[in-house]
């Protein structure tokens, strides 16, 4: 074959290659604007960005909204991990480069979003309104647990009076302002008088765990950390760290009500978009996560995992993250 | 025979180099995280001068040549620019294109088996990433 | 109870769930990037909708058989498909070289489906009491594991001792980057957010072994050798299924390493990456032919292979009987167990015990199958070492990158990848064994954390903290023994190599 016609074959071949390529591989577009009064969203897949990775309980979360949203908002809903900075990269990315037009959102959770410009070893640059939040999923409060079989604390009281004398060890993923474990820990030390060391763990398993060999006196966790052990009668729920006892360990005292003051801490995950979006496409996807979230088979899946559905919407939302922001500020003396 | 020459003498240096940055990193680090990199640092810093001190009485001078780098690192290069591509035109066409680019390179002959790998490589990738795995291309 | 979980298994559903998580697994698995994790966490939404046996059978078989799968590229491209082949690796490559590439896929499947059924068979058995000798290990015994594994750098090395160790040392520090778990601050990540979690290792492993095989394959190109057979090996020789002799000679180290795989996979938080090092180690310390490893030994692949499968079983035991994962997988496992009402504890043996042991028989099954279906399509898979590498390395690169991005749909992954190409080349080309980093990435921190946390967990009394820990004490004299072993073994080797005395007590 002469080299004229091998270039034109080429040429031919690599036009039919792209076009072909071009319709299996091409990325979405964005959606424009269609008219005012009929706005049709969402016409293709939306994504949802995790910030932490598959397997966690923030991705099982997201995997369980997604697969029940699809049936409410007529699209599938694809489930994004991207981790890294405890959240940030992707929270970064939904910031900085994230088009609002209602086909991305993503999973925000405290302490870390709200929280995250008051870290102090690595300050974020933003606060919690970068992004427009939209409602509240589930609100995991903090909890105190003991081995069932540990002698010295039978319950919350005398475990405060033992450690107001002896170090008690615990382990914790993060500390201060950025942790809810953390936080409360330096609550129960600072207006307790309790003596409480922290042992640094990647996470809150390893924290289970240490509980369960003997290294770890106590666990101050979430409630679905708990969830397991209570059940199995490996541990002991001493206290909740919340307004109210709660409905998925109904028998567990709050601090208040023992006695001890308005100590509340938890971990709460809901859900944001880009600041921008249009109104209409805003509370279809309001609207569609409304159902979701409070869709009782949804429920009922969140609580054999020991997560507490809490839905919160709107302003009452933003009053909650800024209440969390508050109280936490609070603990650590920042204005 | 040893395994170092004499070119592990600009190795050397190039290590110290390194080390050296990352010393200066943990100067801004707490005192406890900078413990253990540091330990680190010293024990390479100890290990890089044996190697630097052995290398320096080596009479062996097998080098790299350029000639043998010219292939590999022009193929580096253009996985660097297929990289860039990917961001900006999508995984299919910048693989299609790399794809060709290289197996012209190689000489693959005839023409139609390179068309054919690369058809049968992204209907491959497609269906498995982008149907299955949901991974966005 | 055992019989009716015997029936409930072979319902159709669960039947098919398991085919296709072998068959599925030994697919993702063997693809660079993707790894068993990533299988396992994109097919919990799937199992949401299946019942909770089948969906459970789908996800363990789904694990072993990946674990099995990244072995088959690492022999047959030097492309470990998942971190756990990395030690296949390098002794697969060199047997595929050498046109012994069938023999060591037959070895690897063999070794796979002993290790994985041996440790299903414990969990069906002595489960309960395995896990309470999870217990028993914290960040101390963790620790000492760990500079256990690091002490197989040494004889990793290859032909210089000092580089093999400044390459561990590159390992370890690069293990560093990112924020401090301690105490968040960031290290060596010069602002940039992607290096706050660190240097991501499968992407890194990508780029190490991938890449700079291609672009070691490129220059042998240029040369006119297009095939990955060296120099005179014609073609594929031998048989598959390993002589008499040569399985006598590897059962005792595929039994041994089946052991330590499934202790290894037991502790929480250890997984398969793990336990095919120190399986790895192991293995050369007890072997007769040390001087083989590195260069294609079978004992090395089938310590390797076995363990890892090993592990998958293992780590199901704190799994299940505690609700803490053995393993990074089966930490995704967790949440879809518990999704489908299945609370791990000793509720799930008695309670759900029929779905549990349908389970348990349904990852006994997989891993025989598994062996099965590896043996049935050894000689068509191991046809990839014959095709050209001029069609082969553009296909590794599409391949590679596409896992890298993958696992995180992160461009970021690809530089790293990349990078660790560029280095990983070099570092060949100037005598820097690569594998040691890898160890040193995925054990440094391991190391200094759990050291970190034990000066905590000790309440300052470290001597007596660790005296009155007989496994630390153990795993210590372990690991003395194992850093002084190629020390020992060279003085009285007949044949030094090093020309002058001084050599060999300079290690």
């Amino acid at each position: 074959m002469s080299l004229k016609r091998l270039l034109s074959l080429v040429v031919v071949l690599s036009m039919v290659a792209l076009i072909s390529l071009t319709g299996c591989g091409s990325k979405p577009d964005s959606v424009t604007d269609a008219t005012p009064e009929a706005i049709k969203y969402p016409t293709k897949p939306i994504i949802l960005y995790v910030g932490y990775s598959a397997g966690g309980s923030s991705d099982l979360l997201c995997r369980i909204l997604a697969a029940k949203m699809e049936s409410y908002i007529g699209q599938p809903i694809t489930v994004v991990n991207k981790t890294g900075g405890g959240g940030w990269v992707a929270w970064s990315e939904m910031i900085r480069s994230v088009k609002p037009d209602g086909y991305t959102f993503s999973l925000i959770n405290t302490p870390n979003y709200p929280l995250g410009k008051y870290d102090t070893a690595n300050p974020r640059e933003y606060s919690y309104d970068a992004l427009d939040v939209l409602v509240n999923h589930v609100t995991d409060y903090n909890v105190i647990a003991v081995r069932n079989d540990d002698e010295r604390f039978k319950d919350f009281k005398s475990f405060v009076e033992y450690a107001k004398n002896n170090e008690v060890i615990a382990g914790s993923s993060a500390t201060g302002i950025m942790s809810d474990d953390g936080t409360i820990i330096d609550i129960l030390n600072k207006d307790l008088g309790t003596k409480i060391t922290i042992v640094q763990t990647a996470g809150a398993k390893d924290n289970e765990t240490l509980l369960l060999n003997k290294s770890a006196d106590i666990l101050i966790g979430n409630v679905s950390d708990v969830f397991t052990g209570k059940n199995n009668e490996d541990f002991n729920v001493l206290s909740v760290f919340s307004p109210e006892r709660i409905g998925l360990m109904s028998d567990v005292p709050t601090a208040k009500e023992l006695g001890f003051g308005e100590i509340y801490g938890n971990s709460s995950r809901g859900y944001a978009i880009p600041k921008g979006v249009d109104s209409q496409i805003r509370e279809i996807l309001v609207d569609a996560l409304d159902k979701t979230i409070n869709d009782p088979e949804v429920i009922k899946q969140l609580e054999d995992m020991g997560a507490e559905t809490e839905y919160i919407e709107g302003d009452a939302y933003i009053k909650f993250l800024e209440d969390g922001i508050r109280r936490a500020k609070g603990v650590y003396g920042i204005e | 025979m040893s395994p170092l020459t004499k070119q592990d003498l600009t190795v050397g240096v190039v290590i110290y180099t390194v080390l050296i940055w990352f010393f200066v990193q943990t100067q801004s680090m707490l005192s406890d995280s900078s413990l253990f990199p540091r330990l680190i640092i010293g024990i390479f810093a100890i290990l890089n001068t044996f190697m630097i001190i052995r290398a320096f009485k080596e009479k062996g001078s097998a080098k790299l040549s350029i000639q043998e780098l010219k292939m590999p690192l022009l193929i580096f290069l253009g996985i660097v620019v297929y990289v860039i591509m990917f961001r900006f035109i999508g995984y299919f066409i910048s693989t299609a294109i790399m794809m060709l680019g290289m197996m012209i390179l190689f000489k693959v002959k005839p023409f139609y088996k390179i068309v054919a790998v690369i058809l049968g490589y992204c209907m491959f990738v497609y269906v498995l990433f982008v149907m299955q795995l949901n991974v966005i291309l | 109870m055992i019989v009716q979980a015997i029936q409930l298994f072979f319902t159709p559903e669960v039947l098919i769930a398991c085919i296709i998580g072998v068959i599925g697994g030994i697919t993702v698995g063997a693809l660079p990037g993707l790894s068993a994790s990533m299988a396992v966490a994109l097919l919990i939404p799937i199992t949401f909708k299946m019942s909770p046996a089948a969906g459970l059978v789908l996800l363990v078989s789904v694990y072993t058989a990946a674990i099995y799968g990244g072995s088959i590229t690492a022999v047959l491209i030097h492309t470990p498909g998942t971190p756990s082949s990395a030690a296949t690796a390098l002794d697969g490559y060199e047997m595929t070289k050498k046109g012994k590439g069938l023999k060591a896929i037959g070895i690897v499947t063999i070794a796979s489906m002993l290790g994985g059924t041996f440790s299903a068979l414990a969990l069906l058995f002595i489960a309960p009491k395995l896990a309470q000798i999870s217990l028993k290990f914290t960040s101390l015994e963790y620790f000492f594991i760990a500079v256990f594994g690091l002490t197989i750098i040494g004889s990793l090395a290859g032909k210089s001792m000092v580089k093999g160790l400044m390459s561990g040392m590159f390992g370890l520090l690069v293990g560093c980057i990112g924020l401090d778990i301690m105490n968040g601050t960031p290290r060596f990540t010069m602002g940039i957010i992607n290096l706050e979690s660190g240097i991501s290792l499968v992407p890194a492993m990508i780029g190490m072994f991938s890449i700079s095989q291609v672009l070691i394959s490129v220059e042998e190109i240029r040369k006119g050798k297009t095939r990955i057979l060296d120099e005179g090996v014609s073609g594929l020789q031998g048989k598959m299924i390993p002589t008499k002799a040569e399985f006598l000679k590897i059962f005792p180290t595929i039994l041994r390493s089946s052991v330590i795989g499934t202790i290894v996979g037991i502790l929480p938080g250890a997984g398969s990456d793990i336990g095919s090092w120190v399986s790895y180690n192991n293995a050369k310390q007890f072997s007769r032919t040390p001087e083989e490893f590195g260069n294609g030994s079978m004992e090395g692949i089938a310590a390797a292979e076995a363990a890892n499968n090993a592990v998958t079983g293992g780590a199901l035991i704190p799994l299940l009987t505690l609700g803490i994962p053995g393993s990074g997988v089966t930490a995704i496992m967790l949440g879809g167990l518990m999704i489908k009402g299945l609370v791990p504890g000793h509720k799930l043996f008695t309670e759900s015990g029929n779905i549990t042991y349908a389970i348990i028989i349904g990852f006994l099954v997989a891993n025989i199958l598994m062996g099965i279906i590896g043996l049935l399509i050894a000689k068509q898979v191991v046809k990839v070492s014959v095709v050209p590498m001029t069609i082969l390395c553009p296909i590794i690169i599409g391949l590679s990158t596409v896992g890298a991005y993958a696992i995180n749909n992160s461009i970021f992954d690809i530089y790293i990848m990349i990078v660790g190409g560029i280095i990983g080349y070099f570092m060949r080309k100037i005598g820097f064994a690569t594998a040691p980093i890898i160890l040193g990435l995925i054990l440094g921190p391991l190391a200094e954390q759990n050291f970190r946390q034990s000066l905590v967990l000790s309440r300052g009394n470290m001597f007596g903290y660790f005296l009155s820990r007989p496994i630390s004490i153990f795993l210590a004299v372990l690991v003395i023994i194992s850093l002084f072993s190629p020390i020992i073994m060279k003085t009285f080797s007949k044949n030094t190599t090093e020309s002058t005395p001084a050599d060999t007590a300079k290690i």
